[in-house]
Order: C-alpha cells, then sequence, then structure tokens
C-alpha cells in the first residue's frame, strides 16, 4: 500500500477513510506478523529471562544473608512466619507444603516417573480371575499417565512458585524484625485482599477454572501431537509413545492419507474455511444493521415485536433450528416441494446435496441464524449517531442510500471493528452451523481424502478425524497450526484495533 | 413549497410502507423454520416428514404425551434439569464474568495484558479436543457418574472468565472518576465494586445472565460424556436426541417438535421482557469491547 | 510485603487435596448394583426383563439399574471410560473390535458357547468372535435391510425384480427410495453372496481383524464372467438405475422421505417400494396397512453382461455384552446370558418386534409370519455379515454413491469404468491402509 499524505487523507470522504483505514489494516498484518515474531516475542522472552533472574537473586540472598530461621524455610515452608509470630501466612505455607508432599507421595510420582514413556507394559492379553471369568491384563494407561503427568508437573510449577515466595517471605519478615518494623498482622493481610490485592480476590477462581479446564487439556493435547496416539494406539488396552515432530511431517509434508492427497484436502478446506468465514462475516454484518435501521427508522412502529420475531431464532436451541432446516431444505423437503407446487421450479433445487450450491445454503442458512445478533448489537450504536449528521447529508441532497453508505457504515464500521474481527474469528471456527446443517456433505471429489467434505470446515474435519477415525496425533497437529494461525492473527489484530488503544479514554 | 412538502411526506410514507412489507416478510422468512417446528409439534400423522406442510390432522397429544407418557421419555425431569443446570450456571458464570471483567477493566496489576492476550486465544483452540482431557481430570476428583451433574456445571462455568470481552468493554465506558472519588472517600476496592460499579451494570449484567441462561439448554456433547446413559442426568439435548434414533424417530419426531417448543419458550419470554437492557449491555460493550 | 500468588496456590492445594480425597473415594460408587444399558424405546421392556430375573433368581443380591445407551451409541460411550460403563450393554457386531481394543467387553466361557451355539442361529455368535474368544450373547438377528413394497402398486412377482419394481412404480407415478447416497447401501449392488449373485461365493475370515480380505474382490471378474469385474457390473447398474429412473420414479433418501412418501400428499401414499430394514416395519405397516409386503431383495439386470443378479446386503448382530470393568463378572454373565435368553428373546419379540437369533423363538409361528421378519430371513443367504470397517470403506463408498445420484450429465462424465477404476483406488488404497 503506498504511503498518502496526511492532507490526502483529510481530503477523502468518510467513505474512502474508512476504505483506507480498513486496507491499511489488513496490509499491516503481514509487517505485525513478523513484527510478532521479531520484536514481541523476544521481548518476551526478555521478559520472563528477567523473571528467573529476580528469582535466582532472591533466593540467593535469602540463602547469603539470612538467619537460620530463614534458612530452615528452605526446608519447612512458613518456619521463619511462624517462628516470628506471623501465624496466618506461616500457616498457610506450610499448609501448602504438606499438601503438595501429599499430593506427591499418593499420587503424583507414579505419573511423573512414567512420563519419559507413557507406560512400559501393554494391557494385552487375558488372566483367568478369581470367580473363574478370564479378566484383561491391565497395562499402563499412556492417556492417564500423559494427563496425570501434566498435572503432576503443573503443581510442581506452582510448588516451586510457592517455595520461592515462601523463602522471599521469609527473608523480608526477618528484615522487618531486625529493622524493628511491626509486621503485617493477619488482619492486615486479610484486609490488603479486599483493597490493594484485589485483583488476586477477584481472580484466584477464574484462573484456577480456566488453568484446570482448559489450559491444561489444551497442553495435553498439544503434547498428543508429538505421540502416536491413533487407532492402532488406544488406550487402555495399547500403549502410545512419543514420535517427535513424525506428525507434523505428515501433515506438512502432504503425503498420502487413506490414500488421498492430504495436502491439498487440507489446503481446499482451508480455502473454503477463509471464504465462508469472510462470506458469513460480511453478509451478517450489513444485512444485520440494514435490518436494523429498518426497525429503528421513524415512523416505524412496533418495533419491540419485529425485534422478537428475529431474536426467537436464537431461544431455539441451535440443533433443533438447525436440523429442521436442513429437512427443509432437503431434496424432498417442504422448501422443494412447495416451489414445485407452485410450479416455480421444475426439479428440486440441490440446497444441500450439490457442493456449490450447498455452500452457498449454509451461507445463507448462516445469514438466518446471524442477523438477530448484528441487529441487536447495532440497534443501540445507531441510536448513537448523531442525527445532525443526517439532516445536514439530507440538506445537501444525499437519499437514504447514499446517508447509508457515507454516514452509517463507515460509523458502525468505525466503532464495531473489533467485534467484527471477533465475528470473523467466530466463524472460521464455526462449529455448529456446518456440523448440524450439512455435517460437512457433499464429499469431495475422488482423489481427495474422503473424511472430508465439500463444505466442511477446518474444524469440522478434525471433529471427523477424530470421532470417526481416531487419529488424534493428527487432529491434534492441524488444531495446533490452526490455532497458531488465527491465535497470532487476533492477537495482532485486537491490541491493533482502537478499543484497546483507547482503552483509557473514558476514565 | 405545500406542494413539496406534501411530496415529501408522501415519500416518507411510501418509504415506510417499503419498510413495513420488507419486515413483514423478513419476519415470515424468520418465523418459518419456527413455524414449521409449531406445526410439525401440532401434527396428528406420525413420521418424521411429510411432503406437504399444513397436517392433514391436528393435535395437542404430542404436547399432552410429553407430560403423561414419562415411562420412556421422562421429559419433565429433563426439563427440570436443565432448568437447575442452567440457573446454576448463569448465577456462577455471571458472577465469574463480571469479575473477571471488571478486574482487568479497572484494577491494574503486572499480568493484566498478557493474560487478556491469554483467554483472548485460548477460546480459539477446538473444544472437543480437549473433552477427554476434561473428563478425566473430573473423573480424578470423582465428579463423573452420580456427581455427574455438578461436574457438567463446573465445567460449563470453568472457563466463564474467557467470556470477559463484552463486559470489560462496558465497564470500560463508565467513567473511571466515579470510582476515584469513592477512593478519595475512604472505600476499599471491594466496596467500589459493588456499591457503585455493580448497580451502575444492570444492562451487561443482564446481557451476561441471558447468554449464560442459554447455553446449557443446546449442549449436548459434554452432557452427552458426563450423562453415560443414566436418565438422571440428562439434559435435554441429550434426552431429545433419543427420540432421533433410527429405531424411534417415525414415532417420536412429533414429539420431539412439541419438546422444542417447549423449551424455546422461557428463553424467548426472557428476551421478550428484558430486551431493553440486553440492547444496552451488548452496545456498551461491542462499542468498546 | 508481597503475598503474590498466595490465593492462586490456596486454589491449587485445595485440587491437591480434593484429587487425594477423590482417589480414595473412587471405585465405592458401583457398589452392590448392576446396570444395564438399551436403547430408550426398550427400556419398559428391559425393566420387564429385570422383573422376570428377579424372580427367578430371588437371591441374586444386586440391585439391577437401566440406563440409556442404544446399540448405535454404545461404542461413544463406552470407549471414553470403559470403566465408567454399564456392566452390561448391547452393541451392534461391527463395534465388536473396537470394544475389545478398548478392553469393553469380557469373553464368555466355553460351555456357555457351546450352548449358545445350539440355541441360536450359528452366525449370529460367530458375530461376537475375535482372536479365539466370543465376547457376545446374541439377542437380534435383524440389523440388516431388505425390501419393503406396496402391495397396490408392485405385485409379489414384481417385487422379485428390479425392473419389475421400477416399471410398476413408474406406472402407478409412485416411488421406489433407495438410499444411493449412504455407503451401507452403496454396498448392495456390489456385495452380494451366493448363488446369482454378482460377487460369487466368499466367507470371511473371522480370525483376520482386517477386514479387507472380504472387499478385494471388488476387481476380479464378476461370477460367471471373464471380461468384466464386480465393480464394473455394480457401477454400470448404479449409473443404469440412475439414467433412466431418477426423477421418473427412483428417489434416493433416507428414513425422512421414505416417511414422506409413505405419508404422500392429498392423494395418498405416494410408496411404491423401498430398500431399508425393520426399523421401519412399524410405519410400513401403519401407513400401508393391508398392502404393506416385504421381501428379500430384488435381483438386477446388469446391461453389461446381459445377466440377472441377485442384489446382496449387509446385515449384523445384536449382543449383550459384559463390561470387564464390573465388579461382578459372574453376575454380569448371569444377568446377560438370561436377557438374551429363549423367553426374553420372545418377550422382546412381542413388545418390540425383534428379530430374534434364538432358534426355536425364531421358528414361532407369529415370528415367521411377521412380514418384516420373513423377508430378513429370506434375504439372509445373500447378505454379508457386516465386518468392523473403518472408514475407509464408508467414505468411499458414499463417495461413490454420492458421485453417481449428483452426476448432472450421467452419460459421458461417469462411466461404469471411471467408477470401477474409483473403486479399484480404493481397494487398492484399503489393502495398503
Amino acid at each position: 500500500m503506498t504511503q498518502i499524505t496526511e492532507l490526502d487523507y483529510l481530503k477523502m470522504t468518510a467513505w474512502q477513510k474508512f476504505c483506507y483505514r480498513f486496507l491499511a489494516f489488513f496490509c499491516a498484518i503481514p509487517s505485525s506478523f513478523i513484527n510478532f515474531f521479531t520484536v514481541k516475542i523476544p521481548a518476551a522472552a526478555k521478559r520472563v529471562g528477567l523473571c528467573f533472574k529476580n528469582f535466582g537473586l532472591t533466593i540467593y540472598s535469602a540463602a547469603r544473608y539470612g538467619d537460620w530461621k530463614t534458612r530452615m524455610s528452605f526446608v519447612v515452608f512458613g518456619f521463619s512466619q511462624l517462628a516470628r509470630k506471623q501465624w496466618l501466612r506461616g500457616l498457610l505455607f506450610l499448609v501448602l507444603e504438606i499438601m503438595f508432599i501429599l499430593y506427591m507421595s499418593l499420587f503424583g510420582w507414579q505419573y511423573l516417573g512414567m512420563l519419559g514413556t507413557l507406560g512400559t507394559v501393554e494391557g494385552d492379553g487375558w488372566v483367568v480371575g478369581p470367580d473363574g471369568f478370564e479378566v484383561p491384563v491391565r497395562g499402563d494407561n499412556s492417556l492417564l499417565i500423559l494427563l496425570y503427568g501434566l498435572l503432576t508437573v503443573l503443581f510442581i510449577f506452582a510448588f516451586v512458585y510457592a517455595w520461592y515466595h515462601s523463602i522471599k517471605s521469609a527473608y523480608n519478615v526477618q528484615e522487618y524484625v531486625e529493622a524493628k518494623q511491626s509486621l503485617a498482622t493477619a488482619k492486615d493481610d486479610v484486609k490488603s485482599f479486599t483493597n490493594e490485592q484485589y485483583h488476586k480476590t477477584l481472580l484466584a477462581i477464574p484462573l484456577a477454572g480456566l488453568t484446570l479446564f482448559t489450559i491444561l487439556p489444551i497442553i495435553f493435547m498439544i503434547f498428543v501431537a508429538f505421540t502416536n496416539y491413533d487407532k492402532q494406539h488406544m488406550p487402555p488396552a495399547h500403549l502410545f509413545t512419543w514420535v517427535g515432530f513424525d506428525n507434523f511431517s505428515a501433515v506438512l509434508g502432504g503425503g498420502l492419507l487413506d490414500g488421498a492427497n492430504f495436502g491439498l484436502t487440507f489446503a481446499k478446506i482451508l480455502l473454503w474455511t477463509v471464504i465462508w468465514a469472510f462470506f458469513a462475516t460480511f453478509s451478517n454484518y450489513i444485512l444485520g444493521i440494514i435490518v436494523a435501521l429498518m426497525i429503528n427508522k421513524k415512523g416505524i412502529r412496533l418495533k419491540k415485536l419485529w425485534r422478537t420475531v428475529l431474536v426467537m431464532t436464537i431461544a431455539v436451541p441451535q440443533f433443533v433450528s438447525l436440523l429442521l432446516m436442513s429437512q427443509m431444505l432437503g431434496e424432498t423437503g417442504v422448501i422443494n416441494n412447495l416451489l414445485q407446487s407452485w410450479h416455480i421450479i421444475k426439479k428440486p433445487i440441490p440446497f444441500l446435496s450439490d457442493g456449490t450450491v450447498a455452500k452457498v445454503t449454509v451461507i445463507i442458512v448462516n445469514i438466518w441464524v446471524g442477523i438477530p445478533y448484528t441487529m441487536l448489537i447495532s440497534t443501540g450504536i445507531l441510536m448513537n449517531i448523531p442525527e445532525d449528521l443526517y439532516e445536514s447529508a439530507r440538506i445537501d441532497g444525499a437519499g437514504p442510500v447514499k446517508a447509508f453508505f457515507k454516514i452509517t457504515m463507515p460509523y458502525m464500521l468505525h466503532v464495531t471493528a473489533p467485534y467484527l474481527i471477533t465475528q470473523f474469528i467466530g466463524n472460521l471456527n464455526n462449529f455448529n452451523l456446518i456440523f448440524l446443517l450439512t455435517g460437512g456433505d457433499p464429499s469431495m471429489p475422488t482423489g481427495l481424502a474422503p473424511t472430508a467434505g465439500q463444505t466442511d470446515l477446518l474444524i469440522t474435519w478434525l471433529y471427523k478425524l477424530i470421532f470417526n477415525n481416531s487419529q488424534y496425533n493428527i487432529a491434534s497437529v492441524i488444531s495446533i497450526l490452526m490455532f497458531i494461525f488465527t491465535a497470532v492473527v487476533s492477537l495482532i489484530v485486537y491490541n491493533r484495533s482502537s478499543a484497546v488503544k483507547n482503552e483509557e479514554d473514558f476514565m | 413549497m405545500t406542494k413539496k412538502f406534501r411530496s415529501k411526506k408522501g415519500a416518507e410514507r411510501t418509504a415506510n410502507a417499503a419498510i413495513y412489507i420488507i419486515l413483514t416478510i423478513i419476519s415470515i422468512v424468520w418465523l418459518l423454520p419456527f413455524c414449521y417446528l409449531l406445526i410439525q409439534s401440532l401434527r396428528g400423522e406420525t413420521g418424521s416428514s411429510t411432503l406437504y406442510f399444513w397436517p392433514k390432522e391436528w393435535t395437542f397429544n404430542n404436547y399432552i404425551k410429553l407430560f403423561t407418557d414419562t415411562s420412556i421419555y421422562n421429559f419433565p425431569r429433563w426439563y427440570g434439569t436443565t432448568l437447575l443446570i442452567s440457573i446454576v450456571v448463569t448465577v456462577i458464570q455471571s458472577m465469574i464474568t463480571l469479575i473477571t471483567s471488571y478486574a482487568l477493566s479497572r484494577l491494574r496489576f503486572k499480568m493484566r495484558k498478557p493474560l487478556m492476550n491469554l483467554m483472548l486465544v485460548l477460546g480459539m483452540f477446538p473444544g472437543f479436543m480437549s473433552m477427554t482431557a476434561v473428563y478425566f481430570i473430573l473423573k480424578l476428583v470423582g465428579l463423573t457418574q452420580n456427581m455427574g451433574l455438578v461436574g457438567l456445571i463446573l465445567v460449563y462455568v470453568a472457563s466463564s472468565c474467557m467470556g470477559y470481552y463484552i463486559s470489560k468493554g462496558f465497564f470500560d465506558t463508565i467513567p473511571k472518576s466515579l470510582d476515584e472519588a469513592a477512593r478519595i472517600d475512604g472505600a476499599s476496592r471491594q466496596v467500589v465494586f459493588f456499591k457503585i460499579i455493580l448497580p451502575l451494570a444492570k444492562p451487561i449484567i443482564i446481557y451476561t445472565v441471558l447468554t449464560a441462561f442459554m447455553a446449557p439448554w443446546g449442549e449436548y456433547m459434554f452432557a452427552s460424556l458426563i450423562a453415560n446413559g443414566s436418565q438422571e442426568n440428562f439434559n435435554v439435548a441429550v434426552g431429545l436426541w433419543q427420540m432421533l434414533q433410527r429405531e424411534t424417530k417415525q414415532q417420536y419426531f412429533t414429539r420431539f417438535c412439541a419438546a422444542s417448543v417447549l423449551i424455546s419458550i422461557p428463553i424467548t419470554v426472557l428476551f421478550f421482557c428484558l430486551q431493553r437492557y440486553y440492547v444496552q449491555g451488548v452496545t456498551g460493550g461491542s462499542v468498546k469491547g | 510485603m508481597k503475598k503474590k500468588g498466595i490465593i492462586s496456590l490456596l486454589a491449587c492445594g485445595a485440587m491437591a487435596v480434593s484429587a487425594t480425597l477423590g482417589m480414595t473415594a473412587c471405585g465405592g460408587d458401583k457398589g452392590g448394583s448392576l446396570t444395564v444399558w438399551a436403547a430408550s424405546d426398550e427400556i419398559p421392556t428391559l425393566t420387564k426383563m429385570i422383573q422376570a430375573f428377579k424372580e427367578e433368581n430371588p437371591d441374586f443380591g444386586l440391585d439391577i439399574k437401566t440406563g440409556i445407551t442404544g446399540t448405535g451409541d454404545a461404542l461413544t460411550n463406552i470407549s471414553t471410560d470403559p470403566s465408567a460403563g454399564a456392566d452390561v450393554y448391547c452393541y451392534a457386531n461391527d463395534q465388536l473390535v473396537d470394544l475389545i481394543n478398548y478392553q469393553a467387553l469380557s469373553p464368555i466361557p466355553e460351555a456357555t458357547v457351546n450352548q449358545l451355539k445350539i440355541d441360536n442361529y450359528e452366525n449370529s455368535v460367530n458375530a461376537g468372535y475375535h482372536n479365539g474368544k466370543y465376547y457376545g450373547y446374541p439377542y437380534a438377528a435383524d440389523n440388516g435391510y431388505f425390501l419393503f413394497y406396496n402391495k397396490a402398486v408392485v405385485s409379489d412377482t414384481q417385487a422379485q425384480t428390479l425392473e419389475g419394481i421400477l416399471s410398476a412404480c413408474a406406472r402407478a407415478g409412485k416411488y421406489f427410495i433407495y438410499n444411493m447416497e449412504e455407503a451401507w447401501y452403496v454396498g448392495t449392488f456390489f456385495l452380494g453372496t451366493g448363488e446369482g449373485c454378482v460377487g460369487g461365493t466368499y466367507t470371511i475370515e473371522y480370525e483376520n481383524t482386517t477386514v479387507s480380505s472380504a472387499y478385494t474382490n471388488f476387481n476380479e471378474k464378476a461370477a460367471g464372467q471373464d471380461t468384466y469385474t464386480i465393480a464394473q457390473v455394480g457401477a454400470q447398474a448404479m449409473i443404469d438405475l440412475v439414467e433412466d429412473y431418477k426423477s421418473v420414479c427412483f428417489m434416493s433418501g433416507d428414513d425422512d422421505t421414505i416417511a414422506q412418501y409413505l405419508t404422500g400428499d392429498k392423494s395418498g401414499t405416494m410408496f411404491g417400494a423401498c430398500i431399508s430394514g425393520t426399523w421401519n416395519a412399524k410405519i410400513m405397516s401403519e401407513k400401508l396397512g393391508e398392502n404393506y409386503g416385504a421381501t428379500k431383495l430384488p435381483t438386477f439386470h446388469s446391461s453389461l453382461t446381459d445377466t440377472d443378479y441377485q442384489m446382496g446386503s449387509l446385515s449384523g448382530y445384536k449382543l449383550y455384552g459384559v463390561n470387564p470393568n464390573t465388579k461382578y463378572t459372574a453376575k454380569a454373565h448371569q444377568l446377560a446370558a438370561f436377557l438374551t435368553g429363549e423367553e426374553m428373546q420372545e418377550l422382546r419379540f412381542d413388545e418390540l418386534q425383534t428379530g430374534p437369533s434364538n432358534l426355536k423363538v425364531a421358528a414361532l409361528d407369529k415370528v415367521k409370519q411377521d412380514i418384516a421378519q420373513a423377508a430378513v430371513a429370506a434375504q439372509a443367504p445373500f447378505a454379508t455379515l457386516q465386518g468392523c470397517y473403518t472408514d475407509s470403506y464408508w467414505n468411499p463408498m458414499k463417495q461413490l454413491g454420492a458421485d453417481i445420484y449428483g452426476a448432472k450429465e450421467i452419460k459421458g462424465s461417469i462411466t461404469s469404468d471411471s467408477m470401477a477404476a474409483k473403486l479399484k483406488l480404493f481397494v487398492d488404497n484399503f489393502i495398503v491402509g
């Protein structure tokens, strides 16, 4: 994109300005992308390095200058605090240590030890049980070893972190006592959690839930990409083990999978995923605004009714509405039959059974699903557009269409850019709509991987790879690649978008 | 002058008429699947589908049987279970979302930005990929089988802080001078949150509540994994799915439709009543969100 | 004075404690009871069976609970965590190998197997066989497809040939429905076994866990032929069907379509005939009344070889299996054996019209006179026992059917040769994969 001067920019109409910024935004993505890897990541690494340095320094100075009570805290958490009568804090640290030791000795260590091999005893074969019936030989369960092993590693990290703070706090306490300053009482501690430390109070539970039920499973799936966890290696009867980067080279090398060209299938699905996300997002967006404008127009009555009618589509669970839709759109479905009986068409329209038509159909159905949301969001924003903008446009002789493109759209796009981007990324991963409406059908032409269908998005394809073929390893690789792509793009986009930058505007 | 004025008024009138027509058409198109659902639920003939639109025979039997014939499909029970799940999830999830977004919007701490970015991207990892892992974590703490519903609720709410985006945007629009004034008066952070911010955040609370309430009604995948065949733990989605099996679909499809209509009623009513707040909430949130 | 992380560590600690507690609490949750799974519509019947079982074994000592999981969902519900699955559950025999891989099936003692073989169709017991052991108590032998027809449209003689059915339907303006887009049914033109079938006779190697051996013969010459392969003959027949009769009187569609045409429009039913299974028997008899007919699949005339071939089918059995993760293996086997015994199969037939695998029940007059069950029996000689095929079988078959049915201009673009080439590719990969 060529650079233009500020003067040129000011001369542009609002619409041109918007287009310019819009293009500039997307043109900047590649450079931001590079920036992300060359500047952002090293900077983050540096910060992490600093943390380690601090960590080392604290430990070192506590060991070097600490008295015996502080040094004792290296082994017994909270010793220094307890010895100096800071009961609450000392007790908390001590309890933490005891719980960790209990966890490790009762549960953690056995999984941790096998993390390197993911189990060695294959659970194959049978033995005769006590009641004369054969029971399977119980081997190691690679899945549980990996999962619980990672959980234990997570706890160990947390434990080291606690150890660090225990020592730091122990040393601090020593310093306070030596300087004859008064120590924070238990009451002070509690109080600070409603004030200076309030963010910890607020975020503790949300983050604990996040770590356990989102982050840990994701780490688990990432590690699966480096194993041979597939149909031939399903626990509990069989073991899977580490295979390094084999799966990545299988996916990226474009090899054959089920005898079909895997790389080409991947490329085709990726292309359709992007096309789909684009059309699904913008069709919803523009049409949603138009509908909102119509409802909001002065003189139109029953506003609440119109909105509720649209919103009713949200109220019916998607698995019902989309199931019904796919029934209605079938070759013998109601829509085709009505059209035929009214003699509008002669042959049924293959809404869902022809590749190209099905692609259009899913986009249209997505409009049906999505417009109510866009309508709701834009309703409020449209009310915020200053009426005098329209008034002056009207005086200039602009009709409603012109006003829409000159005033409404630029304003909306400016204000809702973050929403638009969220929608785009959401649509890249729009599992429900495709899965429930077409299930990815119709199938791909010969030569491409037959697991994939023509309306399959990457995410629905992944689902098939896992649930029909149990190819967990390959699916993990694909989801990692997908994840890196969407995550990096969206991070750049969010951090560039005005909402984040202007966060402080209102404050 | 008067003529021009009149024609302008006339144009306005035609425009409005056109809009009414378009809105009517849109409403018909949008209501069509819903009407179809309603009509199917009132169809007397059995069979999963018909070639024609209007049933030959109308009946309320499908609705009545949902409540009287519960030996196979205990719809009232599923409905109750789902309602219970929904209510608990709504309460916990709204609290988590609101406190997370408040913390991210108002409090300043070292890890704030990285945390926001992290929560943002985590949502992009396909959820079903981690289902097995989540199940075994639940199993580890004994929240499957008999405790399945607790586990299910825990999973639904565990990651709700990831939905901070819209409500943080809304909190950002509440002037910061308000809390500063209170802080000068000696109020702690906690007091500011509960006494000053929350009362102003009614629209976003309602928005969060509505979104949280709707989700469990259509969730199948994890609910089915947790229910593991035991009817006591079925939510409506898992239960209704049983009606659509090869062996049962021809007989129970119309009843399935009736059940679906009943599911959509509470949500529609809630929406109808709380629409104004929902619009305010989502507007405030997405502008700055 | 930082206490950074105390709270989050507390949470972690709480988790660790509950994890430890959880472990000790585990295992106690199944005490004193057995769980049995069945499909939702079978639950009332199952409850009766359990009642009968309790009466017969008053000192059984365990509580018996029921859960909803039909044969279709058994694998899904078991696979994540076999140890949480029911103690006794039903499955379709095509899930056998996967279930064994999940260590979710307990082998049956030899003496019981011998008795099962005497009481049931031998094939139905063999359907639970894998690597030297038997894993299931068969109870249903009707998991396959055959022909339903409307006697008002298609006469009993016409129902014997595809050509007869189609011309009768065309004359009456009714429809023949066959789901060409679903892999399970696509095989019908290729998979015939026995006399007069395109595929000739072959047996399935039960010892072999891979299914490839059963389908490698797609590229072999059709029975009594030295020019055309099985693939060519079958594909050509499908192409002919679509070319000549699509949008005249032939329709590819699923159970919804069948229901639609059965109910028909204002002028009544539009149903001529269809290929489907026993699950549709109820609605057939309800909608067609006196005109409800069912029989084995028809023969088709190959335009390539000018010969008539019998259409084949895939068939399977349903079995009750015992989960080896149960605490009460012996008692679970006792229950499973009871649930699939003679009286219970008869009860099952009376209440659910399930086609029995038990010879005595199958020989009962009421079973023999049941139209759908008679058709199952008539199709049996031409049916292939469905093994544990993976998607590498289903997907290409589906692709093949959809390609033929969906082709806009069939002539030129899709020929028996191009389709046969496709099948060859598929078979080749099938062997490799």
